[in-house]
């Protein structure tokens, strides 16, 4: 049996001075490039403050959203009003806070919704391909068809009024992007080695898709969420402007625009700051998505 | 070639079949009588039973439809409720103003963002490439609605330079074009950017620069036409959302457009007018893809010569056939 030997010094210097060399994970390497990215860390800094916002909305706001005090109407911005009042006297600052969380979580739904949906349709179509793939994505062409504010609103228009109605409305006119891009991924990894090794294997179809081909292709339907978010959170700030979807006093940014947009003339600020929380939203999940773009999928650089 | 063509147009029929399909079962999920929209309250049940029969409402959906794709495809697009004129021409005197406002916005959009794009490329790193960037970023991020407001804010309240609302000449159309323009400008100029990107570290581009070209030269002659192709494929994918644009952009202005009348059509529950204006948009947004897929065969010398070895079908079998006899005979 051979003795073990305790390391003598020279052996620790040795050990010391030649390091292990590092594992690389890309896991590893796409945190990496994302924290070097300056644009995504500002994006996801400003995501996580509206996050807080929007949880403790209850405790930071000074009022309750739908509080009217018709003494305090259409006041500027001022120290007990910061973002000033509306012509019922509302608060807009606490309006504005209320605002993200109702817009992020609806945005939020919506995302979700065209992701099981859509998403769900277009790795169907990419995984089978044929006939099955023919169909879906034709399906997907009628919808896209439909310039996507349009569908949206004629879908409200004809579901009516309310949360659900605008959740599947937003649901239906982003299901062609998200499938057309989540078909795209998983063709990608359609052809790899790992998945005709599984298969030769015997791996069922269901275990196929969801244990080996999606988590390969997680990094790009993050980037597609995450997109998809911005533009949800357009949509529905455009659908409550023409008054289809959200119900006054829901204090979503758009709607608190759209009821603002009869005074805007002479009260400006009135719009300029649900404005301005809509436009830095936005913004934000751009910078984010770019960001994890390119942390991503370097090659698409 | 003409196979090639033949077999985009043709693909338009299910396509446009499949927009009425769901133009038609928006209007048959959608609760309410549109009798009852087109009659008064005190209307008799005869004079309701009549309205029904002579609309078809009695007859199951599937005949409905049918009825409903005939009457499209002849051109008729219904009655609407409130002005009771046919929906098409409504249509069609508004038409014109939602193109003049789209294609006007397609131009600011290509005019601003195609030379920022390219001085964003040429200048990579430089301040103005960040400005530009920041720029384009900023006015993607911003809904077309509260650009408009911002813009009338600007141009027509505090400087009374411009017509905020409605149409009153030909400087009404500014403000909605630029408002669609700005916001698509981001795509433009990144678009440009990395298309020019990877254009100018090519070995042309060196050579030029060996012959003693000017810098403007390069980027102008050289760089930017064979840059111009994803550029091409970007603006025919903008007008799509730029006919959706229009809709909210039409409502913000005021512009009667065909924007405008679906807006007010969907305030007023005027269904066959929603569903007119929703089919015209979408044979346009159709329409216009279909051409610039087709003008994309033109312009890519290596797509067109894959399209025109590829085998011949009937129709330009026909075509060559026809083409040939014809140059005998002469």
């Amino acid at each position: 049996m051979a003795k073990i030997k305790t390391p003598t010094p020279a052996m620790v210097r040795y050990a010391k001075k030649h390091k292990r060399p590092k594992t690389y994970s890309p896991t590893r390497d796409a945190v990496k490039r994302f924290v070097r990215n300056r644009n995504a860390i500002v994006g996801f800094i400003i995501i996580m403050l509206l996050l807080v916002i929007a949880i403790l909305a209850g405790v930071i706001a000074p009022y309750e959203y739908q509080a009217q005090d018709y003494a305090a109407a259409f006041q500027g911005p001022s120290g007990a009003h910061l973002f000033g009042t509306d012509n019922y006297g509302r608060d807009l600052f606490s309006r504005c806070l209320y605002g993200a969380r109702y817009t992020l979580l609806l945005a939020l739904g919506c995302v979700i919704l065209a992701f099981l949906t859509g998403g769900a349709l277009g790795i169907i179509a990419g995984y089978f391909g044929g006939t099955v793939d023919t169909v879906i994505m034709r399906c997907m062409d009628v919808l896209q068809a439909i310039p996507q504010v349009l569908l949206a609103i004629c879908i409200t228009s004809a579901l009516g009024n309310g949360v659900p109605q605008m959740l599947t409305a937003i649901m239906f006119s982003s299901m062609p992007i998200m499938s057309k891009n989540c078909r795209a991924a998983i063709l990608n990894v359609r052809n790899a080695d790992y998945v005709e090794a599984s298969r030769a294997i015997g791996v069922s179809e269901g275990r196929m898709i969801l244990k080996h081909m999606i988590p390969n292709t997680v990094g790009m339907m993050v980037i597609y969420v995450v997109g998809l978010m911005g533009a949800s959170i357009n949509i529905m700030a455009s659908l409550s402007y023409l008054g289809v979807g959200l119900v006054p006093p829901t204090p979503e940014w758009g709607l608190i625009l759209s009821e603002a947009k009869g005074y805007f003339t002479s009260f400006p600020h009135m719009v300029l700051f649900p404005a301005l929380m809509i436009l830095i939203t936005i913004l934000a999940f751009n910078m984010l998505g770019d960001g994890l773009r390119d942390a991503l999928d370097p090659r698409l650089k | 070639m003409l196979k090639f063509i033949a077999k985009r147009v043709l693909f338009l029929i299910p396509i446009m079949l499949g927009v009425m399909v769901i133009v038609f079962a928006i209007r048959a999920i959608t609760p309410g009588n549109p009798v009852d929209s087109l009659l008064s309250e005190d209307a008799t049940e005869e004079q309701r039973a009549e309205l029904t029969a002579e609309l078809g409402l009695d007859q199951p959906l599937p005949v409905q439809f049918v009825r409903y794709v005939g009457d499209a495809i002849t051109g008729d697009l219904g009655t609407s409720y409130t002005t009771k004129q046919p929906v098409l021409q409504e249509l069609l005197t508004r038409l014109p103003i939602s193109l003049i406002v789209c294609f006007g916005a397609v131009a600011i959009g290509v005019l601003l963002g195609v030379p920022l794009g390219t001085l964003s490329a040429v200048k990579q790193y430089s301040w103005t490439d960040s400005v530009v960037r920041i720029l384009s970023m900023v006015f993607a991020a911003t809904p077309q609605f509260c650009l408009g407001l911002v813009l009338i804010m600007v141009f027509s309240v505090q400087l009374h330079w411009l017509p905020s609302v409605g149409l009153s000449g030909p400087a009404s159309f500014i403000l909605p074009m630029a408002t669609i323009g700005l916001s698509s400008l981001a795509q433009y100029t990144r678009i440009t950017r990395s298309s020019m990107l990877e254009v100018i570290r090519q070995d042309y581009i060196r050579t030029a620069r060996a012959k003693g070209q000017t810098e403007f030269a390069i980027t102008t002659r050289h760089a930017l036409r064979n840059a111009f192709i994803p550029i091409m494929s970007q603006i025919g994918n903008q007008v799509g959302h730029q006919l959706g644009g229009a809709l909210i952009v039409e409502n913000v202005f005021g512009m009667p457009g065909v924007g405008k009348y679906i807006g007010d059509a969907i305030t007023a529950r005027n269904f066959p007018a929603i569903q007119g204006g929703v089919l015209m948009l979408a044979l346009i947004f159709t329409i216009v893809n279909l051409l610039v897929d087709l003008s994309f065969a033109f312009i890519n010398p290596r797509l067109k010569s894959s399209i025109m070895n590829s085998k011949a079908g009937p129709i330009e079998k026909w075509w060559k056939a026809r083409r040939k006899k014809t140059a005998d005979v002469a």
